[in-house]
């Protein structure tokens, strides 16, 4: 029996009776779509996360003061200790930073202005926070050396400022004001800003202006840093040098337990790993509920093929041989099945943005979760259409059409 | 070579305790271009002959062979096979699948033969033409009288060109004008050369044969031919 005729023909059976096809299909429904919105919000997610650690820049980690009241004046973080750990063995590269946040820019309307991040770092903060340079250069150790009022800024920032982010921006001057004063900086160099709300949104977002820490320090009256960010070299040992560093900072200061550091893969390790866990809890009982389907299908296949005995023994009778029959029954599970897969997938799809929409994720549609809700569940009308199918081919034609 | 030769065939069925002997030892030859009534008492064993001489059922005992091929021994899959090319089957009560038109009734044994879509579809045309139902190819069974239901059947046995039609009380449900309406069509296969075999209960119906066997308790009792045979013409009166 070819194969478009046995498909045409189980489309008759299995839609000619809907409401019981849709019951049916229920369990697979239920199964898949969750299985699909699952996956979607867990891997959006997943990506929000990245995305956010991204913009710290990975394989670094941040030494900071502890943020409790017994502090006092020796314990808190300086240019001293940069120069201290900037010697330390290990380290591939380290920039204090020093971050000023009640700035405003002034945009290319002499009216407005934006609220403005002044964010004191080094040379080698580049690498650090994994910046892309576009156009002119990052600053250099002469700068911070010389405290010179120089800056680099995002390309969305230059776009604010000047309707443009190219070449042309580079020597130009921007102008921060605060009650510390109006302070101006010359830009010279363009970075890429890869954070896609802020593409999306400049406007929302406050503009972060990178300029060497010790001209940020001297413009905005601070003798302290916020934190040092680090990251070792390669063949030295993350923990071992995380040790170090906390000790010979203890040592220079001479207290206690007044540091800490906070390391962004760790944290995005970590949350990956209870997200995971949480998908696979899911993911577990969706199965749960695409077996019960599947059980659903199969006993639904087995009162069909007794419902129909006589149908069976009929085209027995004309010539349909047992592997005929068995097909034809298979085809319709299948069907039955392979249906309720894509009506999952398309709840599932539409729930994921619901979903989404709810909890403020973007879902992410993945080509194996789609491929794979529509191949289980085929797989499912597969497994669970096999003994139905194995009783109808198995029925004695004399039998079949004595059957009342 | 016989178109059909039945050496010693016996049937028997074990319902429990209970052993019945359907057919005991029944020596049976039809060449081509017979037609054939098996007649009998209820529970005479015709049907088992029928199912067994139609390729449904095997013999518990003795020698089948049609065509010179014994499908005595024949398994699942070489019976399927004999029954869809070489034997047309109409039943009592009719066995059409009521989701399908007339027309994909008629084509439902070339789907398993393996046919193309339009072959198939040309020769089921042909064939209800060669019952009178070309009006009405479309309609589902339940559209149609019982007669009409009846000559769906018969073209769907046709339309494979079998060696041999069986008929195992194919007027057993209709009323007489169409009883013998079919026999008529069954009398115009027979003359353009169809070997057919049926069984019936009513004499005046053995009576369009040309050979009568009569079983008795699993046991031909009589195999004569017909010698006042009635010939069907459309529109005289019965
Ligand atoms: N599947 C079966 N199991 C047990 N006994 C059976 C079976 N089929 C037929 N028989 C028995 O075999 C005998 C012959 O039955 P069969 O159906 O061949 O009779 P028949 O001549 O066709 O009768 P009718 O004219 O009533 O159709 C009967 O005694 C019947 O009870
Ligand atoms: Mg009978």
């Amino acid at each position: 029996m070819n194969l478009a005729e046995c498909i045409k023909n189980a489309f008759q059976n299995v839609f000619s009776n809907k409401s019981r096809t849709l019951l049916t299909m229920l369990g697979i429904i239920i199964g898949i779509s969750s299985v699909i919105i699952i996956v979607a919000i867990g891997n959006g997610s997943q990506a929000a996360i990245e995305e956010e650690f991204e913009s710290f820049g990975t394989g670094s980690f941040t030494v900071s003061l502890v943020g409790s009241r017994d502090i006092d004046t020796r314990d808190l973080l300086t240019m001293e200790d940069y120069y201290l750990l900037e010697e330390m063995e290990g380290i591939a590269a380290i920039s204090p930073t020093y971050t000023y946040g009640s700035a405003f820019l002034k945009l290319m309307d002499p009216q407005e202005t934006n609220t403005a991040t002044m964010t004191g770092v080094t040379a080698d903060y580049q690498s650090l926070n994994n910046d892309t340079l576009l156009y002119g250069r990052y600053l250099s150790n002469n700068d911070v050396n010389m405290k010179t009022n120089v800056c680099v800024i995002y390309d969305t920032t230059a776009q604010k400022v000047f309707g443009r982010a190219d070449e042309s921006v580079i020597d130009q001057q921007i102008q921060i004001k605060s009650w510390k004063g109006t302070k101006k900086y010359t830009v010279i160099g363009i970075l890429q800003n890869t954070d896609t709300s802020q593409i999306e949104n400049p406007d929302e977002y406050p503009d972060t202006i990178f300029a060497p820490i010790t001209s940020i320090m001297k413009n905005y009256y601070s003798d302290t840093i916020s934190n040092l960010m680090i990251s070792v070299s390669a063949d030295a040992d993350t923990d071992d040098m995380k040790e170090q560093i906390l000790t010979a900072l203890e040592d220079f200061h001479g207290n206690e337990d007044k540091y800490y550091i906070m390391d962004t893969t760790d944290m995005m390790d970590s949350i990956n790993s209870i997200l995971s866990y949480v998908t696979l809890f899911i993911g577990f009982v969706a199965a749960i509920s695409l077996l019960v389907g599947g059980i659903g299908v199969m006993n639904i296949m087995m009162v069909t093929v007794t419902e129909r005995t006589r149908e069976i023994g009929i085209r027995k009778a004309i010539g349909a041989k047992n592997k005929d029959i068995r097909f034809q029954f298979l085809v319709e599970a299948i069907l039955l099945t392979g249906s309720g897969g894509l009506l999952g997938l398309l709840i599932g799809w539409a729930g994921s943005y619901g979903v989404g929409a709810l909890v403020g994720i973007t879902p992410v549609m993945s080509i194996t979760a789609i491929l794979g809700a529509v191949g289980v569940s085929m797989a499912i009308g597969i497994i669970f259409g096999v003994t139905p199918a194995n009783k109808a081919a198995k029925l004695d034609p004399i039998e079949a059409l004595r059957y009342e | 070579m016989s178109l059909l030769q039945m050496e010693q065939i016996m049937k028997r069925y074990n319902q429990g305790e209970l052993e019945v002997m359907a057919l005991k030892g029944i020596n049976l030859t039809v060449e081509e271009g017979e037609f054939v009534a098996i007649m009998g008492t209820s529970g005479s064993g015709k049907s088992t002959m029928m199912n067994i001489l139609g390729c449904l059922d095997r013999p518990t005992q003795g020698s089948y062979l049609l065509e010179g091929q014994d499908v005595a021994h024949f398994d699942d899959n070489a019976l399927a096979e004999v029954r869809n090319k070489k034997i047309g089957f109409v039943f009592q009560s009719f066995n059409l699948l009521p989701k399908l038109s007339a027309l994909e009734n008629v084509a439902l044994p070339m789907v398993y033969a393996g046919v193309d879509r339009a072959v198939r579809i040309k020769r089921a045309m042909e064939a209800l033409d060669k019952v009178g139902l070309s009006a009405r190819i479309h309609h589902k069974p339940n559209e149609l009288s019982g007669g009409q239901r009846q000559r769906v059947a018969i073209a769907r046995a046709l339309v494979n060109d079998p060696a041999i039609l069986m008929a195992d009380e194919p007027t057993g449900n209709l009323d007489s004008k169409s009883t013998f309406e079919i026999m008529g069509i069954f009398q115009q296969l027979n003359d353009e050369g169809v070997t057919v075999v049926m069984v019936t209960h009513e004499p005046d119906v053995a009576q369009y044969t040309k050979r009568i066997v009569v079983f008795q308790d699993g046991e031909i009792k009589q195999d004569h031919p017909v010698e006042h045979r009635v010939i069907f013409r459309e529109g005289a009166v019965q």
